[in-house]
């Protein structure tokens, strides 16, 4: 491949495109501080891979198959980040940690995320709702 | 394209769902076949001898019959002029046997046949 960025004089040159989802809404539908999870993802890739970009909304729809294959409509923030393959191999737990915490924080059914080609899920188990305890009686 | 994208994914804890198509849709798809045309130009070297002939790449060495529609065999051909230059004509089937290839290398293949 031609050197470009010599050519340019780039003093950077990254070719693996991450891109990741930021959702707006939970598994169940409600709205979750898409803003803050916006943030932090840009603080974890600008940390680790020294930038990132967020794109306005869009909209999408995810098939919850744990749900029966509930459609999940919201409207995800999309991410860019380029970077290397060995600079991601290498803060691969950095960027797992955000990840995971993401998935589980905003409660979501899984993480979904690009690198070049290839799209990768991180799913989360459903959580069984938790029955209503029993009333204590005052015994008299 | 990320070459150790199964060890990534473990590493993260994630599952490889798909591997996303060369060419799609929209402003980001005319960009991929865009880099599909580049890399058939540069696979293409001008034939030895005295009837040299197209370019073509060394390693195709077969010539086999693709069955296909008209439709298909129409946009090969609207696509493939679109891709060549003065100085470096594409083939239709040139273009097939790039597109085909790259689809090839994103088809996990079992080592161990059932």
């Amino acid at each position: 491949m031609a050197d470009f960025a010599r050519a340019l004089g780039a003093s950077k040159s990254a070719s693996t495109l991450l891109v990741l989802f930021v959702p707006s809404k939970d598994r169940t539908d409600q709205s979750i501080d898409q803003a803050y999870w916006v943030n932090q993802a840009l603080t974890v890739l600008g940390t680790l891979f020294g930038g990132a970009t967020a794109f306005p909304q869009g909209r999408g729809v995810w098939r919850d198959d744990a749900q029966g294959g509930k459609l999940l409509f919201d409207e995800p923030v999309v991410i860019q980040c380029y970077t290397g393959e060995q600079t991601l191999e290498r803060q691969a737990s950095g960027l797992r940690d955000f990840l995971h915490r993401m998935g589980r924080e905003a409660r979501q059914g899984a993480v979904g995320f690009v690198i070049d080609r290839d799209y990768l899920e991180i799913a989360f188990p459903l959580k069984e709702p938790t029955p209503p305890q029993p009333k204590h009686k005052k015994r008299r | 394209m990320a070459k150790n994208i199964r060890r990534i994914a473990g590493r993260l804890g994630a599952k490889v769902v798909t591997r996303l198509p060369d060419v799609g849709g929209g402003a980001f798809g005319a960009a991929r076949l865009a880099a599909v045309v580049e890399t058939l130009r540069r696979r293409l070297v001008p034939g030895q001898g005295l009837r040299a002939g197209r370019p073509t790449d060394p390693s195709w060495i077969h010539h086999p019959k693709v069955p296909m529609s008209e439709a298909t065999e129409r946009l090969l051909t609207r696509l493939a002029e679109q891709a060549s230059t003065a100085g470096r004509k594409v083939s239709p089937m040139q273009l097939a046997a790039q597109i085909l290839e790259d689809a090839l290398t994103g088809i996990p293949v079992s080592k161990h046949p059932q």
